[in-house]
């Protein structure tokens, strides 16, 4: 089953709807944008994780993850091109300003993610079960739903993550 | 390469040796990164006899460092940031180095641009490594921020703008980006987190920053910033292009009072616009800042300094001109009186462990040290070697019997096609 990633955002200094378009924007003119991830203070930076989605994207060229508006529950497909990612915990810079929205070019983040396209998918459309959770691997309570569907959104967002390791049937079981 | 001992260095090899071989693998991380470090050099802090101190992949030699340099920032995503490299703590050392340096850069071209004193793009030399290295790096603006591209360094640079060898070595895209630098009204210098711009068209007059500020600026950097002096008032005579008043606006953190001396008002511009630069920069409230367009005279002050610091002409008088030497220009290449007045009043205007920071040169070693008063001390941070630059003061170099002279034992000489001299940079306190 082809393993992905959903990442969370919110819209907290734009305006509603400005993080997606800001950075398709940049798509649209540059052929591409860096997507800052940023983590919780208690959430991990999942080296290993971030080197199987490189390994992949290396094999294939490009692979798909997810964008997941937390505030306003709307989900959006990424084209991924390339991970860059601070070792030891740290934080970096985006490794390039002018493919980076101007809000946050001067941010720190434990990653960035090279996005090629960013389209909206409508939920139903959507077939998860869950896989892991990298960042937080001190949280084996978790364990009873590896392996189950994602039933909502809602049940999404409410784990207490920015970053969730998915299985995607979309295509299969749509 | 100018590397003196000083508390900061002793903080960053700690603090390196510590992150790549001991306990403590953030140690490094936190120095370079901390409110304390930042107008110091980390970079002279991963040499060590002027060899890289740290096995980096593709440095293997202090040879090779310069060729590497262009290539820095492709290391550092192929190597640090790429999941799949294995990355080392000796190659994390130096990615935080150059990363802090990158976004020094970036941060002060930020703030130059946002008081429009830099343009939206062009070309920057940024010295590190105790003037080891002179990195020349290309911006262009997106936005807030600029992107940045290295596309040239340069080993032991004898003068500013010394960079005809790189330019032979680049690529097609460097030597373009090259290029465009030289042809550039816009003149951008950055040494230790100091960002100076002198615009060629507006500031024609205006001197430097030229290479023996630069090793004044290092200098203040190793002697006064890295030892945390307590460093109050300050008087620099002579602001030129206002590097080094920049570089002590953003860099010494219980300074209350500047003075600067000018006798071109074009300087006083300058120095003005790249000092409050400097203050923006350094996130502090602005100290007192009193620049004045006119002659150095000591009646002038009426206080004492704990810090004076002046880059006089130094070139000694043409031979058989007698009188003042003729023109602006002239006046202050030549001659030495300026040097010799700074040290002589000196006597009365330094505060009891004051320091006065004086750029001479092995034109002029003699008479400078038989102008210093028997009040006052000298020592020679920088030894009877000095540190040698490429001398290309047009009107001399043109003129047969002032080169003639400066050639004939007085300190000045030549390999090959081009002229060099010694600077010798004095630090004179008050004798005990």
């Amino acid at each position: 089953m082809p393993t992905t990633c959903i990442l969370r955002f919110r819209d907290l200094v734009t305006e509603e709807g400005g993080t997606i378009s800001e950075h398709r924007r940049l798509v649209t003119l540059k052929g591409s944008v860096w997507w800052g991830w940023w983590m919780r203070q208690y959430e991990t930076s999942p080296q290993a994780y971030f080197q199987t989605l490189s390994e992949r994207i290396v094999r294939g060229g490009s692979i798909h993850i997810y964008l997941l508006n937390a505030g306003e529950g709307r989900i959006f497909r990424a084209s991924l091109g390339r991970i860059l990612a601070a070792p030891f915990n740290d934080k970096i810079s985006t490794p390039d300003a002018s493919r980076t929205p101007e809000y946050y070019q001067r941010g720190k983040y434990p990653a960035w993610f090279s996005l090629n396209s960013i389209d909206e998918v409508h939920w139903h459309d959507t077939v998860f079960y869950y896989e892991s959770f990298p960042t937080r691997p001190e949280r084996t309570d978790w364990v009873q739903l590896l392996e189950q569907k994602v039933k909502t959104i809602d049940q999404l967002r409410s784990i207490d993550v920015t970053l969730w390791s998915v299985n995607d049937l979309s295509e299969e079981e749509a | 390469m100018i590397l003196l001992p000083s508390k900061r260095l002793e903080e960053l090899v700690s603090a390196r040796k510590e992150s790549i071989g001991g306990e403590d693998t953030k140690a490094w991380q936190r120095l370079v990164r901390h409110e304390k470090t930042r107008f110091a050099d980390p970079f002279l802090a991963l040499f060590e006899d002027g060899v890289p101190a740290i096995e980096v992949d593709g440095i293997d030699s202090h040879a090779s460092f310069s060729e590497w340099l262009p290539h820095a920032n492709q290391w550092a995503q192929r190597n640090v940031l790429e999941p799949r490299a294995a990355v080392t703590h000796a190659e994390y050392v130096f990615y935080v180095a150059w990363e802090g340096f990158m976004e020094k850069l970036r941060e002060a071209l930020r703030v130059g641009r946002q008081s429009g004193q830099v343009p939206g793009q062009g070309g920057v030399l940024a010295f590190i490594g105790g003037l080891q290295h002179c990195v020349i790096v290309d911006f262009a603006f997106q936005g807030a921020v600029p992107d940045l591209r290295v596309v040239g360094a340069i080993e032991s640079p004898m003068s500013v703008f010394d960079f005809w060898g790189a330019i032979d070595n680049a690529d097609v895209s460097a030597r373009n980006h090259l290029k465009r630098i030289l042809a550039s009204g816009d003149k951008l210098v950055w040494i230790r987190n100091t960002l100076v711009h002198v615009d060629r068209r507006h500031d024609a007059g205006v001197f430097g920053p030229s290479i023996d500020t630069l090793v004044l600026v290092e200098l203040l950097g190793q002697l006064v910033l890295d030892q945390d002096l307590e460093v109050e008032t300050v008087l620099e005579v002579g602001c030129g292009n206002g590097l080094i008043a920049s570089t002590i606006a953003g860099g010494v953190k219980d300074l209350n009072e500047f003075f600067g001396i000018d006798t071109d008002s074009t300087a006083i511009e300058c120095t003005n616009r790249n000092v409050s630069c400097s203050f923006q920069l350094s996130r502090r409230p602005p100290p007192a800042l009193y620049l004045t367009i006119g002659s150095f005279q000591r009646r002038l002050f009426d206080r004492v300094f704990d810090l004076i610091v002046c880059n006089p002409p130094y070139i000694p008088e043409r031979p058989g001109r007698s009188g003042k030497a003729d023109g602006v220009y002239f006046e202050a290449i030549a001659g030495t009186a300026l040097l010799e007045a700074v040290m002589e009043a000196s006597v009365s205007l330094l505060a009891p462990k004051g320091v006065l920071l004086l750029m001479v040169s092995s034109l002029c070693l003699e008479e400078a040290m038989l102008s210093v008063p028997a009040e006052l001390s000298v020592s020679r941070p920088l030894g009877d070697k000095g540190f040698t630059v490429l001398f290309d003061v047009e009107a001399v170099v043109e003129d047969e019997k002032w080169l003639t002279h400066l050639l004939d034992g007085n300190g000045l000489f030549r390999k090959g096609e081009f002229y060099y001299h010694d600077l010798h940079p004095f630090v004179v306190e008050r004798r005990v």
